[in-house]
């Protein structure tokens, strides 16, 4: 073939492009004219030449046209046909094509069953180490799970690399997305847990799916499977020529993640990434970008296009859902979701909260105001589908101050309001070119023509205003228009500033404006009416900042639960009061107590002003401290109306039902939740009233959403207690050892939720089990390591005693005295008290009878605010356990009068054994009934 | 909960990757090619699964459907969609060469099915001329990449000559001279012998 030497390729190449150079009858005569030439040279230079002149249509017709017919006929050699058999499985049919493989349905000739056979697609798998790839998917073989596809076998046969999994009738996601375009928000939620669960399961296990998509999802009978789990690590494990030449990427780029598509480490929030993507094409029939992509085609836009809004493409979709969705889709996998459970029930939440649209009766108003309505506003919802509500476009402001002086004044504002809604990161700013003046008119009149512009520029979003002169200042009004409907979206606090210096009334616009876009356009803000707003953007960040600080957490007191944020939040902005109301709700301690009343006291001057949820939010947590039940649940219930019926306000006004015995009323409120924090509670309260079936369902709901959740199991135990089916409750108590204890988090040990288990188990006669349960609870308290003993003596001690081993428990509560450092417990007192309610307890079951004096004199002494009958309550238990009836009657009645809702800690009265004394007797039971509603407290 | 920034998904990080490939970061080429090649490939496999009566590929349309697949379109200039094909070249040939190995792997009996004597013998003729081709373009980038690549871009993907120009920042004549004297070297090359 003679491939000449480098060094003279140089030189042929250069002679020839000097041939070329000339016209094709003069090349004859070129190397004539150099005869200086060494001759090996000018051979090879002429045969080239020679070459290039008869090169003819060589590679003139393309290379994969060239290789077509080739290419099809290995895809057709390689499509294996009815009848042939891989290892021991005989194919029956081809049921598709994947990007990886060809899957078959066939009969598993060993075990007699149909099988879907999975066979690499040999083209991909040539140069395979066959053995990493065997040894990969065996890895996987060991993940089980209701909604994992199990692998059931893998081999390779005469080259061919398979796997088998069950054949499962069924369409898989694809074929049904293919089939109805969008699916019903019920069974979105649906399929969207049972994959979250599977994917929760298999992270749990170290194994990341990396391949997610609506292919690789079966809707069988009983819910939907995750097919091919691991897969995609295999085939990219066994094509890697070591660590400097990667395997190849298998995944699907319109469902991966950004950090799998850049190379980086993936941990199971990739996958909640692909399961976001495959939800948002679930609801809108599409998967995100391709709307994006499209429009922009079509469009010719330049610009970066957002993603579009769910609701853009599906009317009728709750906004909640568009941030939830959007928090899974989150570019750094820190913004997603921790876990596909918590993903699977935001979307749960954010489907079923009822919108409620702000009041005609504001959003007329302010339109008034700003004298800019003039025709009627109407709209036709399908010709507007597309918009984009977080496109938003800035008009130039009406300028009626009549002074040319201040003409500019609108341009000046218009640039500054678009770097502030740049600088909020949560919308889009659209270049309007030109257009802006036509966009404010046609959005003021809601006129046919705004649809149109709007359409064209994708912008379901106008901000634009005017401004004027009054007297000696300058005046700016704005809001936030929705371009649809023409209405207002969200009203922007006016900004006024003297006329000699018009610039800060603009800064301050900027400000409000600022605000009140990142207020209606932040996901993790929950839709809130008649509630105050931050009118100033740094209000806003500090109050979205306490979020991260996991207020929500159960343990959370005080400064760690971004109280902080909340108090810098209000003194930032004085009108914006929502922050101290907050902190107000959560005082369920004399210590929070305190704080409601500072914070009442504080806002006392402008009680009759503040917003209507907020006033009655308020009013409902200071009767709460103080015991006044029935004005707290008044109070509450009107927030919750005021509110817009919440999600926050509905649950916290269950729990209020519930503590205080109205369950038909916790029951109705919290149903339509729908929510794993609604579902752990309505087990409690189905609990207490003897419906043990129905708890159980929600239990298993609760668990479903939330799996790694000691609350929702021993709530699982604790139904399956009343129904006296013994063996699901260990099954339970074994799951309940196997899960995280998350102490942090929620506030429960195993040992906690184990002694919940063995107080049920004894107050329904399983007396022999629940002194079995308490010393399994004593047995985890002693195997855990030293410094976490430690730490958690209080549930040591409160297990020892209620097993029964009072001497035990005595030692313990001393030594926590003794040594308790005031301040490292929070709120000391409420402990000093609950330990001294422990030595009570302790001395009326040994009958010492000096000691129950002492602690019933020091517990008759409590005074003071806050106390809610809770001592009280103590105190009756001591006669309780002595078998004193009347007594202990007389002081649970004064208890309840003090303000002590009888279910306030989780069953409270109902099973607590300290009260076996009384189960039965006529006063007593009379008292447990359930009450009918709340007017007959 | 700060920081919260939705994002479109694959497409877009792909896009970014092409565009810092496109502004001279050549480290994301190694991130990008698999990518490219697993798209390709997989509308390669599915085009010859429904078109396998016209046993047609149709160059052009099979790039330009896995460009846009991959790509925001709105967020790429040309000079980044002239990476995007040479990366596709690349992966294409790669593809090809794939299954023209596949083929004999298959003639030599391996596979479920051995290939029958029956099947077209320019069938084989196609296939050791892809691999040969291939063998042939490593020697000759041996020699002069920019050669190897112009034929890369010629063949596999159907770029013009002035695309071709455009993406090696050469002029058009140049183009014209490279491609004439690579196909006369690789006939030399790939002659019967």
């Amino acid at each position: 073939m003679g491939a000449s030497p480098a060094v003279r390729w140089e030189e042929v190449e250069r002679l020839i492009d000097e041939a070329l150079a000339l016209a094709p009858d003069d090349r004859g005569g070129f190397l004539e004219q150099n005869r200086s030439i060494d001759p090996a040279l000018a051979a090879e230079v002429e045969r080239l030449l020679r070459a290039i002149d008869e090169s003819g249509d060589f590679l003139v017709e393309s290379g994969p046209e060239y290789a077509a017919p080739l290419l099809a006929q290995v895809a057709e050699q390689d499509r294996i046909l009815p009848g042939q058999r891989i290892g021991g499985y005989e194919v029956v049919r081809e049921l598709g094509q994947g990007g990886m493989a060809t899957v078959y349905l066939a009969h598993d000739l060993r075990h007699d069953r149909k099988v879907a056979v999975k066979v690499v697609h040999p083209e991909l798998s040539r140069g395979f180490r066959t053995e990493q790839f065997l040894a990969e998917i065996r890895t996987m073989a060991r993940l089980q799970h209701p909604h994992i596809l199990p692998l059931h076998d893998s081999g390779e046969v005469d080259g061919l690399l398979f796997y088998v999994m069950p054949y499962i009738e069924g369409d898989t996601l694809r074929q049904r997305i293919d089939r109805d375009t969008r699916l019903e928000p019920d069974e979105v939620v649906r399929i969207t847990r049972d994959v979250a669960g599977a994917l929760d399961s298999a992270h749990r296990h170290g194994v990341i799916h990396r391949d997610i998509k609506p292919e690789n999802i079966l809707l069988a009978e009983g819910g939907a499977l995750v097919a091919d789990f691991g897969i995609a690590l295999a085939i990219s494990a066994a094509s890697a020529r070591g660590p400097s030449q990667p395997g190849w990427i298998a995944g699907t780029p319109r469902y991966m993640s950004p950090e799998q598509v850049e190379g980086g480490a993936l941990d199971g929030r990739s996958d909640l990434y692909a399961l976001g993507v495959v939800t948002f094409e679930m609801l809108t029939g599409q998967p995100p970008s391709a709307g994006a992509t499209v429009t922009a085609i079509l469009a010719g836009r330049a610009e970066v296009a957002p993603p579009p809004s769910l609701r853009a493409l599906r009317t009728g979709i709750p906004p909640a859902v568009d941030a939830v969705v959007a928090q899974a889709l989150a570019r750094r996998p820190e913004d997603r979701h921790p876990s596909g459970g918590e993903f699977a029930e935001a979307l749960q939440r954010s489907l079923a909260v009822r919108r409620f649209s702000r009041t005609a009766v504001i959003a007329t108003a302010v339109l008034l105001l700003s004298g800019a309505v003039t025709g009627r506003m109407y709209y036709k919802r399908h010709q507007l589908a597309a918009l984009d509500p977080k496109r938003v476009v800035i008009a130039p402001f009406a300028d009626h101050t009549g002074d040319v002086a201040l003409s500019r004044l609108g341009v000046l504002l218009a640039d500054r309001l678009a770097s502030g809604m740049t600088d909020i990161q949560l919308v889009q700013v659209v270049d309007a070119g030109g257009a802006e003046a036509k966009v404010r008119e046609a959005a003021a009149q809601g006129s046919g023509g705004a649809r149109a512009l709007a359409e064209g520029l994708g912008a379901g979003s106008v901000l634009w205003g005017s401004y004027y002169r009054r007297g000696d200042s300058i005046e700016f009004e704005a809001q936030l228009t929705d371009t649809r409907s023409g209405r207002i979206a969200e009203p922007i606090v006016s900004a006024a500033a003297p006329v000699s210096d018009p610039t800060a009334a603009v800064e301050l616009l900027r400000q409000h404006a600022m605000a009140a876009a990142a207020w209606h356009f932040a996901p993790w803000i929950e839709e809130l009416e008649n509630s105050s707003r931050p009118s100033n953007y740094e209000a806003f960040r500090e109050f979205s900042a306490a979020d991260g600080v996991g207020q929500a957490s159960w343990n959370c007191r005080f400064a760690e639960c971004g109280y902080d944020h909340w108090r810098r939040a209000y003194a930032l902005d004085t009108n914006f009061v929502l922050p101290l109301i907050l902190i107000a709700g959560r005082g369920d301690t004399p210590g929070g107590c305190r704080l409601t009343d500072s914070i009442a006291e504080a806002l006392r001057p402008r009680h009759d002003l503040l917003p209507g949820h907020d006033r009655a939010a308020l009013d409902a947590a200071v009767a709460g401290c103080h015991g006044e039940r029935r004005l707290q649940l008044t109070a509450a219930e009107e927030a919750f109306q005021a509110g817009g019926k919440s999600v926050g306000d509905a649950l916290d006004l269950g729990e209020l039902y519930t503590a205080n015995g109205f369950f038909r009323d916790a029951v109705a409120i919290l149903t339509p939740l729908d929510s794993a924090t609604a579902a752990a509670q309505l087990v409690i309260t189905y609990h207490l009233l003897g419906e043990y079936e129905k708890a159980l369902v929600w239990a298993q709901a609760a668990h479903r959403a939330d799996p790694d959740n000691l609350v929702t199991l021993s709530c699982q135990a604790r139904a399956n207690v009343g129904l006296g089916r013994l063996a699901k409750v260990e099954e339970a108590l074994e799951a309940m050892l196997k899960a995280s204890t998350n102490a942090e988090k929620r506030g429960v040990t195993q040992a906690l939720a184990f002694s919940w288990v063995a107080r049920d188990l004894d107050a329904h006669g399983y007396s022999a089990q629940a002194r079995d349960v308490y010393e399994r609870a004593l047995a985890w308290c002693r195997s855990r390591p030293r410094e976490e003993q430690e730490k958690d003596q209080k549930t040591y001690a409160l297990v020892l005693y209620q097993a029964g081993h009072w001497e035990k428990a005595r030692a313990v509560v001393q030594h926590i005295i003794a040594t308790a450092a005031p301040s490292d417990s929070g709120d000391p007192l409420i402990w000093f008290r609950g330990a001294q309610s422990l030595l009570g307890g302790i001395a009326a079951h040994l009958g010492d009878q000096r000691e129950m004096d002492r602690v019933d004199q020091w517990l008759a002494s409590r005074k003071g605010p806050y106390l809610i009958g809770v001592p009280t309550l103590d105190r009756a238990r001591m006669a309780a356990i002595r078998g004193d009836r009347e007594r202990a009657m007389t002081l649970i009645r004064l208890a309840v009068d003090q303000g002590y809702p009888p279910y306030l800690q989780d069953l409270g009265l109902h099973d607590d054994p300290d009260f076996k004394s009384l189960w039965g007797y006529p006063p007593f039971e009379e008292f447990r009934k359930p009450k009918e509603s709340p007017g007959g407290s | 909960m700060e920081g919260v920034t939705p994002t479109a998904p694959g497409e877009e990080s792909i896009t970014d990757l092409l565009v810092r490939l496109g502004g001279g970061d050549r480290a994301v080429e190694d991130r990008l090619y698999p990518l490219v090649y697993e798209q390709l490939r997989r509308i390669a496999h599915r085009r010859l699964q429904s078109e396998r009566s016209g046993h047609t590929l149709g160059t052009t349309g099979l790039v330009h459907e896995t460009y846009l697949k991959l790509v925001d379109q709105t967020r790429v200039e040309w000079r980044d969609r002239a990476q995007f094909y040479a990366l596709a070249a690349r992966a294409m040939r790669r593809i090809l060469v794939d299954y023209a190995r596949r083929y004999g792997a298959l003639r030599r009996g391996g596979g479920l099915r051995p290939i029958t004597l029956s099947e077209d013998t320019s069938l084989t003729e196609r296939a050791d001329h892809l691999v040969a081709l291939d063998e042939a373009l490593d020697r000759l980038a041996a020699m002069n990449a920019r050669l190897s690549q112009v034929v890369q871009y010629r063949y596999f993907v159907g770029l013009t000559e002035e695309e071709t120009a455009e993406l090696l920042g050469v002029t058009v004549r140049t183009v014209q001279r490279d491609w004439a004297k690579a196909r006369g070297w690789l006939s030399l090359e790939l002659r019967p012998t």
